[in-house]
């Protein structure tokens, strides 16, 4: 399931919900991805575009590779879009299998995905200024290990 | 007409978006060469290797002939998460 929200997220929450009724699951895993102030460019806020038509089928299939490479009881992505505060969650995503393993790599897999794969654009918004932020070279190679 | 919708920073050089008269057989690289003709730092950011087109939804090389009433999204490289 995929959830974009332009509103603050409740990670306590999400994570209640999605583990609610998971009788067969042995391991959960998540991560939540934070706004983070960095130091010296002292970030207020990030802006995140997406476009509609294709940010939600691009995670959907994401999602649905993930289900299909390990064995997935439940997989979830949530996404911020709008203006999103320093401290305040950008990203949310949840996996749950029978065993650690799986669940560890597919919330590995699915964030490498969201960072540079999935039709987000964001944009720090720094007490100096404004500045669209591209993905690291690091970036890059985290989501090709998975190729 | 066809219409041109710009994302990320594409959409603070050129707006969000636009219709655009299309000729025919005109190619979506020429429409983006037309394009970068108005503002310089977009016509540097679009050259990117990781920037991506879509033509109705759907992920579309440079070569693909634009028709009247088309959607051209111009994708910079993604960065979520």
């Amino acid at each position: 399931m995929i959830l974009l929200s332009e509103t603050p997220i409740d990670i306590g929450r999400l994570h209640a919900d999605f583990a609610s009724g998971l009788d067969d699951a042995g391991a959960i895993a998540s991560f939540v991805g934070l706004v983070r102030r960095d130091g010296a460019a002292e970030v207020e806020a990030l802006f995140l575009d997406h476009a509609p038509a294709l940010t939600k089928p691009a995670i959907e299939t994401a999602l649905e590779t993930a289900k299909a490479r390990w064995p997935l009881i439940k997989a979830l992505a949530v996404h911020r879009i709008g203006r999103v505060e320093v401290g305040d969650p950008i990203v949310f995503v949840a996996t749950a299998s029978a065993h650690r393993r799986a669940a560890f790599e597919a919330c590995d897999f699915l964030m490498d995905f969201l960072k540079t794969d999935a039709p987000f654009w964001k944009k720090q918004i720094c007490r100096s200024g404004e500045e669209w932020i591209e993905p690291r070279a690091e970036d890059y190679a985290d989501r090709d290990r998975w190729r | 007409m066809a219409k041109v919708v710009f994302y990320g920073r594409f959409a603070d050089f050129m707006g969000r978006e636009r219709d655009i008269a299309v000729g025919e057989g005109v190619r979506l690289e020429t429409m983006i060469s037309d394009l970068s003709k108005e503002n310089d730092a977009f016509a540097d950011a679009v050259k990117a290797p990781a920037v991506k087109f879509a033509i109705n939804n759907a992920v579309a090389p440079l070569s693909t002939v634009i028709k009247e009433k088309d959607e051209v999204a111009v994708l910079p490289p993604f960065s979520g998460g």
